[in-house]
């Protein structure tokens, strides 16, 4: 029915366009040859078009010799043909619009057929990563590609993921993984600076071997980034992209008591101001009126620390090409407030791509983003006092209120008023960034190419923070009357690449090697000061008073230099037999500034096979389009968890006397080397049932050696403990990542996705000794690293509401002794994943993606201060009503003079399933609207984020990077509804 | 053509940063040294002796964890656990007071070895550096000796023959040594060649502040006092005398060295300088911002004064609040509890002497070292002329009233097998058999574990 619509409409439409046209036929058909029925066939730029018939042969009368021609078909890949001079016939194959495993990825230093790839390596699309309203694109990636676990994802705007592991930690320290953003080797703080939708293909290198190329940088795995240029073929195109959308808040696990309640608790417990002025007080000699009147104000502190914070982004990019060369240019802009009051972000990107082909042999090309950024951040994230917003909603006491009765300020529990503090003091983070790299490419012979890739990031942070001489918080500092703190850091991270690469196909046999070299550094330098005595009304460094002996005020001075260099060859060779047997090596030499003098030099290797099986003579399963099974070994390391002057002897300025003295700071280690890793991997690719469902399933073994730890040595050699590698951890896991077509029609394409990992992370060996304690977790071996390390809860005694404990031998005892703890799980989830799906009917397109994680437990430290009468003087759960309070209760909350001790009772599971994205689109058919000349595409959608979570957890937030949980800012619940518009 | 040319302009792009200098990167905020010019010698010298103002040496340490263990101070009632498992002789290996002094000890050790271990790749470039290199060489081997003692003082087995463990001699430099007990004999044998050698190397001419070698030989007539080799005792403070130690000093200029003058003159032989950045070695008997005195005198010591007649009774104590100690009184109320550390001064080497000649049988020699000091300290002083038995106890006695508070008595008690009986005390424990374990410190549990060849102490 739709197809004769489509006829008619078409039909009417070419009435329109007589004037020089030629003919063009041709036929569309799908990757398997079937013809495609009722594909659309257009030209761009105009109302000519039409569809295919039953045998997927369409007509078409094209106004221009060299018009572009579009086809599309729901649930394909659309594409667009600049039609030759004179070209008068098109054969068309439109490919599914789910991944195909013949695509093209950038590995380490070369693009690489996925077929010929021999380890682990994952891609992720810019559709998956455009529009999404969070301002740092690491967090972006989550559930994306299977074994990428982010962790610790703080909600306040403009802030990086705090951790992002690829297949478990590999390090006793830094685990991030290495970043690579056109060339340039950057951390993952570079990503609050860069646009997303920049982005055009991210690739994760997971398994040792391919990242071995990455030698000692790439332990913690590879995340390669690139960025837009201009799509071959196309003319200049403009879009605007606009979206705007609220950020309200997320948490609200916890009921905490009213004011009433929580001041007959205080009656209870006698201490506050529920006791204090209680009738029931033998000290106090009043009626229960002042009690009654405090009863009676229930200050929402939600309200008043939560807002609902407004989103906004303006996009415009346009690209376009000559013969030679091509551009992409893009501005954004992007302001997002947090849902704490007083916290928001503000960002300016502007980038310019640009390539451009000298003649047949050379070319070049620039890529470079500029970013201003200012935001106003919450200073006590994660932090149990009244300065943390978030801690703030839930402890601050119901009876307190923001202002008195008469305009000013309450002062709160602890001398401080939050709103006071947002009100009158300043926390600003302005950072400018520049990210430049450029190359030139020339193929001095046939199949020889040589390139060379120079990059900088260069970026300057400054920081303000500005203490009101008239606010609270100025009592606290020195001189008390206010004080103006600015910092700032300039950081520069420089990388260039040189590669020669030669590729050669002898009949069936095909060679590819790669040699190159690189150097890459990062230098910070910082400064900054603290002044006191402002001057009221002055938020520069004019209101300071210069310091005296005597006034207090003398300003502190800080600030430092420091640096790494690395330099590195490397080679790379490939050969591959009749495109079904494929071997690749490598091979990459490392030295480091921060490695001691005696292990200056690391070598690094990577070995692996791969079997193109589908492409065997023999290979029949009907099921089954292509199969490839490999197998690879990799040596790489990681050099970040090493500071960059430990290995060496350094000095300190010291005195005696009125003498200066020189002494001795900290011993060094000549030996002091990289964190080995070693791994295996073996990979089974499939595409199965005519090309719909597609799967990667992997098994992997890494072994991390010489994990850097301070080795405690003899006081008598005058030190006490010497940075060493010395310990030992193991990683090993499976990771699936299944994608598949449900359905699909004319109208309607279904196609849904899975990705999962499981890692088992065991520490092995922790040099001098088997286990150490780090806060209320524990290291040890045979266990994972974050382990919580607490005595084991057994519940309350009814008889007498104290607290039990299990002891090291299983029997109870309402003795808290800290010789009774035992490990329990860790925090680090061992299962993660997601599940994705996308539905495209008509127009309407739908998409949504859930990410998850189970078998980790967090210490719930939020529960520790409001179920506990030591901390009485916050508010308290409303659990806390249930109280043990006379023999025969049976409750979990023990007598309230009991002393309330650490636990695994605040251990709790923290296994989660969040529904992350949730897009709606609607695609608006240009050409049928008559609009087609003026736009290429116009798509509206709506999306949220963060929309729901499961969980057992009663924190704030299962998805934290640390073994406990304390009040850290949660990630937003956006909506957004957006406008894109392609001219 | 132009191919070629690309390819060199990329070969040039490789080449400009492919050399090793790029990777020593030398650090902007800390120096690295080499002990190339004499400048690095004296700044690393400077830090030796900065080393002995710590809080865990010299800043507290080292006179307060003897104070604690003996008889001469009683826990007062503001005491919340200041030195209470010290003063009660309930430490264990555990102890971070032990593992602090140990530990300082030893890195004061290492700054010495730094120069010693360096200093014969420096070639002066003239007479006067060559001079002055000897003189700091001096001082390094000189002090190192003096550090070794103080280790051997608090953690070397009680001497009987000499075949006892004392602690290790460290000489050398780097972080994958196992140093190994040596015996007293080997320790003592070590350290006076060590100090002979310092005397050679030193500038002849007296600096109180400076380790010279006055200071050195009454270091060795102070090691001889240990290894009951009395006539080296004799010869050794004949030596320190003629070396420059001063006389003995009057009362008045004896006031001045303790009060607020804190005076570098008058009888001492070698002070270590304190600055108000650092420790205040007073506030281990009172700290006057937080108006808290955690151990006062003793009653018994105090009665062995002659109130009225002797300036150690004016210089020591301050009885009008609570029983006080002032020996390191400062200046307050700018700078209260800054004094100087005094580590060696004239009287010591007249007691050590008189101590020798009792054992050597020379009662008469002894009695007229000792008359020399209780009349310097005491106006209108007429010896009662002991001999015998009697000349030991008055000995031991004057010890205890010159040296109080200055890291001698406990060893003392050790030395002669007597015990500690506490007569005026506050304390859970008020006696230490001469023969408890508890004389000696329990090698810290951190050095054990991490050094092979550490051996601890009997009873720990």
């Amino acid at each position: 029915m739709k197809q004769l619509l489509l006829i008619a409409l078409s039909a009417l439409f070419c009435m329109g366009s007589l004037l020089s046209q030629q003919t063009v036929t041709g036929t569309v058909t799908d990757t398997d040859g079937e013809p495609l029925i009722g594909a659309s066939v257009s030209v761009q730029g105009t109302t000519v078009g039409t569809i295919t018939d039953l045998d997927g042969n369409f007509s078409i009368d094209v106004p221009e010799p060299e018009s572009v021609i579009v086809i599309s078909y729901t649930g394909y890949e659309s594409q667009r043909v600049e039609l030759e001079p004179g070209q008068t016939e098109l054969r068309i194959e439109l490919g599914a619009d789910v991944r195909l495993i013949d695509e093209v990825l950038v590995t380490g230093y070369q693009q690489q057929d996925r077929e010929r790839i021999t380890g682990a390596i994952s891609t992720v699309e810019s559709a998956r990563i455009e529009q999404v309203p969070i301002a740092s694109f690491d967090q972006i990636l989550q559930g994306r590609s299977a074994g990428l676990m982010i962790l610790g994802a703080s909600g306040q705007p403009g802030s990086t993921a705090s951790q992002v592991l690829i297949r478990g930690t590999a390090s006793s320290a830094s685990n991030q993984p290495l970043y690579i953003v056109d060339g340039i080797a950057v951390g993952s703080d570079v990503f609050n600076s860069l646009n997303p939708n920049d982005i055009e293909s991210v690739t994760v290198l997971k398994d040792a071997s391919s990242a071995a190329i990455y030698g000692a940088s790439g332990g913690n795995g590879v995340i390669i980034v690139t960025t837009k240029s201009h799509e071959r073929g196309q003319p200049t195109q403009f879009t605007y992209r606009g979206s705007v959308g609220v950020n309200t808040n997320t948490t609200g696990n916890f009921e905490m008591m009213n004011a009433r309640e929580k001041l007959d608790f205080e009656e209870r417990v006698m201490r506050g101001p529920g006791w204090v002025f209680s009738p029931n007080n033998p000290n106090y000699e009043g009626d229960g009126s002042i009690r009654d009147s405090l009863a009676n104000i229930n200050t929402n502190w939600r309200d008043e620390v939560l807002q609902t914070g407004v989103f906004t982004s303006h996009e415009l990019s346009i690209s376009g090409a000559t013969e030679q060369s091509d551009f992409f240019v893009s501005g954004r802009y992007y302001y997002e407030e947090g849902q704490v009051v007083g916290s928001d972000f503000e960002r300016g990107t502007v980038r310019f791509n640009f390539n451009h082909r000298a003649n047949d042999w050379l070319r070049m090309g620039i890529r470079s983003n500029l970013a201003v950024s200012e935001s106003n951040f919450i200073t006590s994230e994660g932090a149990v006092n009244l300065n943390n917003p978030v801690a703030l909603a839930y402890l601050s006491n119901p009876y307190d209120q923001v202002f008195l009765d008469d305009g000013s300020y309450q002062v709160g529990a602890a001398g401080r008023n939050f709103i006071e503090d947002t009100d009158l003091n300043e926390n600003i983070i302005r950072r400018t960034s520049a990210v430049i790299s450029s190359y030139f490419e020339a193929d001095i012979l046939p199949r020889l190419t040589a390139r060379t890739n120079w990059g900088v990031r260069y970026q300057i942070n400054e920081t303000q923070r500005y203490i009101n001489p008239e606010s609270l918080l100025s009592a606290t500092v020195q001189g008390s009357q206010g004080s103006l703190n600015r910092g700032h850091a300039k950081g520069l991270n420089l990388t260039g690449t040189t590669t020669l690469a030669y590729s050669r196909l002898l009949d069936v046999h095909e060679f590819r090697l790669m040699g190159g070299h690189e150097y890459s550094s990062i230098s910070s330098r910082s400064f900054n000061f603290t002044g006191f005595g402002l001057t009221s009304g002055l938020r520069t460094p004019a209101g300071v008073t210069p310091g005296t002996g005597d006034n207090g005020f003398i300003p502190t001075v800080g600030g430092a230099f420091t640096e790494r260099a690395i330099t590195s060859y490397f080679g790379e060779v490939n050969y591959t037999y009749d495109s079904r047997y494929n071997v690749s090596a490598s091979l990459r030499r490392d030295g480091s500034s921060v490695f001691g003098v005696d292990s200056r030099y690391g070598n690094f290797f990577s070995a692996g096979v791969s079997w193109n099986v589908s492409r065997e003579a023999f290979f029949n399963v009907g099921w089954l389009d292509e199969l490839k099974l490999a197998l690879s070994y990799g040596e790489l390391g990681s050099e970040q968890p090493l500071g960059n002057y430990q290995a060496l002897t350094l000095y300190n300025p010291g005195s005696y006397g009125d003498a200066t003295a020189l002494i001795p700071s900290t011993p060094g280690n000549p030996d002091l080397r990289w964190e080995a890793v070693k791994g295996f991997n073996f990979n089974v690719e499939f595409a199965a049932l005519s090309n719909r469902l597609f799967g990667e399933i992997s098994l992997y073994s890494n072994e991390s050696q010489d994990i850097l730890l301070d080795q405690r040595i003899p006081l008598t050699t005058g030190w006490r403990d010497s940075p060493i590698n010395a310990g030992d951890l193991r990683n090993r896991g499976i990771e699936v990542e299944l994608e598949g077509v449900v359905m699909r029609t004319p109208d309607f394409v279904w196609s849904v996705g899975v990705n999962y990992a499981y890692n088992d992370n065991e520490i092995i060996s922790l040099g001098q000794v088997s286990e150490f304690e780090v806060g209320t977790s524990i290291w040890r071996e045979g266990l994972p690293i974050g382990t919580h390390f607490e005595v084991e809860w057994a519940g309350v005694d009814p008889a007498t509401g104290n607290a039990l404990y299990y002891d090291l031998n299983g029997n109870i005892t309402n003795v808290y002794s800290s010789a009774n703890r035992v490990a329990h799980g860790t925090y680090i989830p061992p299962h993660n994943g997601s599940v994705f799906t996308d539905i495209s009917y008509r127009n309407f397109t739908f998409s949504a993606l859930g990410v998850f994680a189970a078998g980790h437990e967090i210490f719930n430290n939020q529960t520790f201060f409001i179920t506990n009468p030591t901390f009485t003087q916050f508010n308290q759960s409303k659990d806390m009503l249930n109280a043990w309070s006379q023999p025969g209760d049976v409750t979990n909350i023990q007598r309230l003079d009991s002393p309330r001790n650490f636990s695994s009772k605040d251990i709790e599971k923290a296994d989660f399933f969040r529904l992350r994205n949730v897009t709606i689109g609607y695609n608006f058919d240009v050409d049928n609207l008559g609009i087609g000349n003026t736009f290429r595409s116009l798509r509206v959608y709506a999306m949220g984020q963060n929309l729901f979570t499961v969980t057992n957890f009663t924190g704030f937030d299962p998805e934290i990077n640390n073994n406990i949980a304390q009040f850290e800012y949660p990630p937003q619940r956006t909506f957004t509804f957006g406008i894109d518009i392609g001219f | 053509m132009n191919k070629y040319i690309t390819l060199l302009i990329l070969s040039f792009a490789v080449l400009f940063y492919s050399c090793d200098s790029e990777l020593e990167l030398e650090p902007n905020d800390s120096v690295s040294l080499e002990f190339d010019k004499l400048e690095d010698f004296e700044l690393t010298l400077n830090g030796v002796y900065s080393s002995f103002t710590a809080a865990s040496y010299y800043g507290e340490l080292k006179l307060a964890m003897e104070a604690w263990a003996g008889d001469d101070l009683k826990i007062s009632p503001q005491n919340n656990g200041q030195g209470a498992f010290i003063h009660h002789w309930n430490y264990t290996s555990g102890d971070q007071n032990t593992e602090a002094i140990w530990g300082r000890i030893y890195t004061t050790i290492f700054r010495a070895n730094l120069i010693i271990n360096n200093y014969e790749g420096l070639t002066p470039e003239d007479d006067m550096e060559a001079q002055r290199l000897n003189e700091i060489v001096s001082q390094a081997y000189g002090l190192r000796a003096l550090a070794h003692f103080h280790a051997y003082m608090f953690f070397g087995e009680r001497y009987n023959d000499g075949s006892e463990l004392a602690v290790p001699f460290v000489t050398e430099i780097g972080i994958e040594q196992n140093p190994p007990r040596v015996t007293t004999n080997e320790l003592f044998g070590q350290l006076k060649s060590d100090l002979n050698q310092a005397i050679e190397l030193a500038n002849p001419n007296f600096q109180v502040k400076t380790f010279g070698p006055a200071a050195m030989y009454t270091v060795l007539a102070h090691i001889a006092l240990f290894e009951r080799d009395w006539n080296g005792v004799v010869t050794h403070v004949n030596n320190a005398l003629d070396a420059g130690a001063p006389g003995l000093a009057d009362a008045s200029t004896y006031l001045s060295m303790w009060n607020v003058q804190d005076i570098d003159g008058g009888e001492n032989i070698f002070k270590i300088n304190f600055e108000p950045t650092n420790a205040r070695i007073g506030n281990i008997f009172y700290i006057p911002s937080l108006d808290v005195g955690y151990y006062w005198v003793t009653d018994d010591l105090l009665q062995l004064y002659d109130q009225d007649n002797d300036v150690r009774f004016e210089a020591f104590f301050d009885l009008s609040d609570f029983p006080r100690v002032i020996k390191y009184v400062g200046s307050p109320p700018a700078n209260p509890n800054v004094a100087d550390a005094k580590v060696y001064r004239t009287s010591e080497l007249y007691l050590m002497r008189a101590e020798a000649n009792y054992e050597l049988g020379n009662d008469g020699d002894a009695l007229a070292d000792l008359d020399a000091v209780r009349s310097a300290r005491i106006e209108g002083f007429s010896s009662p002329g002991e001999t015998g038995g009697d000349l030991f106890d008055a000995i031991v006695t004057e010890r205890r009233k010159e040296l109080a508070f200055e890291s001698r008595r406990f060893f003392d008690m050790r030395r002669w097998n007597m015990p500690i009986d506490r007569i005026d005390c506050t304390a859970n424990s008020c006696f230490l058999e001469n023969d408890n374990h508890r004389f000696v410190f329990p090698i810290p549990e951190a050095e054990v574990f991490a050094n092979d060849e550490m051996v601890q102490n009997p009873g720990y």
